[in-house]
């Protein structure tokens, strides 16, 4: 209990004590000010890199709607599911496959 | 239009795939090793390459970029042929990515253990590993997008949408947060620091997770659960939406890991409000994940693939629910370097990243190779195994966690620390330390079990043929809108975005770098000097054995922590700190102001066995800084590097550095030698002495100094002073 000793002695003291422990609520508040202003130029970076990001991805997603990638929203999920079963694989691949994924009822 | 017959390249999947199982093991018995050794701390072994803190970055790497890096590169091979009907558009390229990526693996592991480390978490790699990242990354992207590029679908699925946006973005983030200065070949230091410094690595941290752990991970949700279930995704709307909103809101959240440290309040404001909005996209995409069984809810009981795809998205959800609200500024403060985060983590790690993983394998084995798996009775035991190891490890670290913040913050009747003895807080947890022990011993068995299946599978299997495949061609076939030659246009912005990403970010760099340096005369607190040669070694010495892993440099502004630390730490006090060294979690009490707070030899001592000076710790013993010599070959090289990032050191000091360090050693030895240590004038103890006996106390010469221009600073000084 080393520390809760250290932290008794500190505040056994005097009208000092308490005197500097005010003194550090005013002064806590002058320094976050002050610490706000300082030391970050990172974010000239860091800013700048994630607007480049939003950005790219805004002239992505523009080339994506003009490529015509979201003017069917039904058939590509629907789509994906096929592949696979259109050629022969082979004798024990293909048995396998009959076995262990059963062809789609909604899409065979 | 003419169909064309083609092959998938299977062989480069089942690589990837035999290569995730190795490094799953690997990386879990590492986490399980580090996890013993929280619980005792004589499983460090007393070896150097064994100590915890030299250990977790490399399970920490093990386990993100070796284990599920390989399972999502894994998928995205498997996938992206099919979705796009062509072969991989090079046979070359796919092996290089392969060898290469496990070659950085094994780098890893080479260094990591022997204390050569950036200490930036999940970037810990030193600057010619980064490099080879980079370059290894590149001829994956050249490979993704010429995939694109020769595509038979012209819709592109939006599982591929994940790929592109993870692929572009985790470029992004290495190169920015791996820009350092070599100083040897297996040296360097960061070109930013302190809280810049902090701010780069959490804005990689974060989207580290997001990118490489997660926006993958949700492409490979959509193909292999839509696949596994015979069903299409819930809604292929919801799955676009999903993707926008996601990589958008993502990259803003890095700040929530430095909430109540030096960093300004409305970057940590910035952060938390991005980190909430997560909330919708996430669920959106956990919803689409789990209705897409709707209608074969029934199969999910009896087939072990289907629940864990259940289990994977489920913790998904739970951990992007966790996320936002451990980003909440006033849950964070108490959150904040506890294990809650490690529980948090770990729900994403084990649950989300591991789980869709072995549902992955589980359903890969048998197209790859051609056969069924041989005990499909364990495929449900590791299910089951790894769903309880997972919930023991989370609830332990959920316990461990709060009762620990708790501790921290208890203050009695008459305003002392109930816990004033950090060593109580931490000794509270270690039932909880065996607890996750266990928990993650199930999990790793569930994994063996899995390795044992696989094995038991493929033994002696025949080499399978590449799948064959047919798709008609888009060559000359007009798309909508356009004719015959912009066929070549449309798949163009693809590598557009990756150029132009790339070149707009050197262009950056290239601009804003030197306006950084020149910006030096940035307000400081004039009583915050360079550190001399002897501390900088002391520091790399920090930096080397990992203490950064344990302990913190940042004590945020509560009185539960200045009245066990001391003054709260401002962003000023950093700004020599190449890398800087905040820490995530304290394992041990936080050491910026540990300056000046025990004599030289209470040092050494505890640096030779913890225990001697603090009972029942579970610090690990440094013995050989007792013993090792301190190196000064690149001292002058050292001063002149942080010359160069803008630390104002005089010719004077980099010309006399080695003789300076050598008095400043003589007088710690001297100090040493009179509690009879003799000898440790040219040991590395020494230089670790004089780093942590600086550690915060400049802003305490302001007093002495009486620095006229910094009031404030000087009162503050004043006032620790009295406290020490």
């Amino acid at each position: 209990m080393a520390g809760r000793r250290a932290s008794m002695v500190r505040l056994s003291g005097d009208a000092k004590g308490i005197r500097i422990r005010l003194g550090a609520v005013v002064e806590f508040r002058r320094t976050r000010t002050r610490d706000r202003a300082m030391g970050l130029e990172v974010l000239y970076l860091l800013i700048p890199a994630s607007f480049v990001l939003a950005l790219a991805a805004l002239a992505f997603f523009v080339w994506a709607i003009r490529a015509g990638q979201f003017d069917d929203l039904e058939t590509p999920a629907l789509r994906m599911l096929d592949d696979e079963s259109a050629v022969d694989t082979g004798p024990a691949r293909g048995a396998a496959l009959r076995e262990s994924a059963p062809v789609n009822p909604e899409h065979p | 239009m003419t169909t064309e017959s083609f092959r998938y390249d299977d062989a480069i999947v089942r690589k990837f795939l035999l290569a995730t199982l190795l490094w799953a093991v690997v990386g879990m018995l590492v986490g399980l090793l580090i996890a013993c050794q929280l619980a005792d701390w004589r499983m460090n072994l007393g070896l150097p390459w064994t100590t915890f803190s030299r250990l977790r970055p490399l399970h920490t790497n093990a386990v993100i970029f070796a284990f599920v890096g390989n399972s999502l590169f894994m998928g995205i091979y498997y996938s992206t042929q099919r979705l796009l009907k062509t072969r991989m558009f090079s046979g070359a390229l796919s092996n290089i990515h392969f060898w290469g990526w496990q070659l950085i693996i094994v780098s890893a592991a080479l260094t990591l253990p022997f204390g050569i480390t950036s200490s930036k978490e999940y970037a810990e790699l030193e600057w010619p590993i980064d490099i080879a990242i980079a370059v290894i990354w590149v001829v994956f992207a050249v490979n993704f997008f010429g995939t694109l590029w020769v595509r038979r679908e012209r819709h592109i699925y939006v599982a591929i949408w994940f790929y592109i946006a993870s692929i572009l973005t985790v470029a992004m983030l290495h190169i920015v947060n791996s820009l350092e200065l070599p100083v040897t070949f297996l040296k360097s230091y960061p070109i930013f620091a302190g809280v810049q410094d902090a701010l780069v690595q959490w804005w990689y941290g974060h989207n580290a997770v997001a990118f490489f752990l997660t926006t993958p991970i949700l492409g490979l949700m959509y193909y292999f659960v839509p696949k596994a279930a015979q069903r299409p995704v819930y809604s292929y709307r919801l799955s676009i939406v999903h993707f926008w909103s996601l990589v958008f809101i993502y990259i803003w959240a890095g700040p929530h890991h430095l909430h109540y440290t030096a960093l300004p309040d409305w970057l940590q404001v910035l952060g938390m409000s991005f980190s909430l909005m997560l909330l919708a996209p996430s669920w959106g995409g956990m919803i689409n994940g789990l209705l897409t069984l709707r209608g074969a809810w029934d199969r999910v009981r009896t087939d072990p693939i289907l629940k864990m795809f259940v289990v994977a998205v489920t913790f998904y959800g739970m951990a992007t629910f966790e996320g936002p609200m451990l980003s909440i500024r006033s849950v964070n403060a108490l959150s904040h370097y506890t294990d809650w985060t490690i529980g948090h983590v770990h729900s994403g790690a084990l649950g989300w990243n591991g789980f869709m993983a072995f549902a992955i394998i589980y359903w890969l084995v048998p197209r790859l190779w051609g056969r069924e798996m041989k005990y499909p009775g364990l495929v449900n035991a590791h299910f089951w195994m790894g769903t309880i190891g997972i919930l023991i490890y989370v609830v332990a670290m959920w316990v461990a966690g709060i009762t620990q913040g708790l501790m921290w913050r208890a203050f009695d009747a008459d305003g002392f620390l109930v816990y004033g003895n950090f060593m109580e807080t931490v000794l509270r947890l270690i039932p909880m330390y065996y607890l996750r022990a266990v928990g993650g011993a199930v999990y790793l068995g569930g994994v063996l079990l899995m390795v044992f299946n696989v094995w038991a599978t493929v033994k002696g299997a025949q080499p399978v043929p590449d799948t064959q495949d047919s798709a008609p061609s888009l060559k000359g076939v007009p798309a909508p809108a356009h004719a015959g030659w912009q066929r070549w246009l449309e798949a163009r912005p693809m590598h557009f975005a990756l150029w132009t990403l790339i070149a707009v970010a050197i262009g950056g760099l290239v601009q804003l770098v030197p306006m950084i340096m020149a910006k030096s005369n940035v307000p400081t607190i004039s009583s915050v000097k360079p550190y001399t040669a002897l501390e900088l070694e002391g520091r790399d010495i920090y930096v080397s054995e990992g203490c950064y892993v344990c302990h913190s440099q940042m004590i945020r502004p509560f009185r539960a922590e200045t009245e066990r630390y001391g003054e709260y730490s401002k962003a000023g006090e950093f700004i020599y700190d190449h890398p800087f060294q905040f820490g995530s979690r304290r394992l041990g009490p936080d050491l910026h102001r540990v300056g000046g707070k025990y004599p030289n030899i209470w040092h050494y001592r505890h640096m030779e066995d913890p225990r001697a000076t603090s009972p029942g710790s579970i610090m690990p013993s440094y013995h050989w800084l007792l013993e090792d010599s301190l190196s000064t070959s690149s001292t002058q090289a050292k001063l002149k590097a942080m010359r160069t990032l803008g630390v104002p050191y005089t010719q004077d000091e980099i010309d006399n550095a080695v003789p300076r360090l050598k008095e400043q050693a003589a007088a710690i030895a001297a100090d040493l030698n009179q509690a009879g240590v003799n000898g440790a004038e040219d040991k590395q103890i020494v230089a670790l002495i004089a780093y942590l006996q600086r550690l915060g106390t400049d802003i305490k010469h302001a007093t002495a100094a009486a620095a006229p221009a910094l009031p404030p600073i000087a009162e503050t000084g004043a006032q620790t002073a009295e406290k020490h």
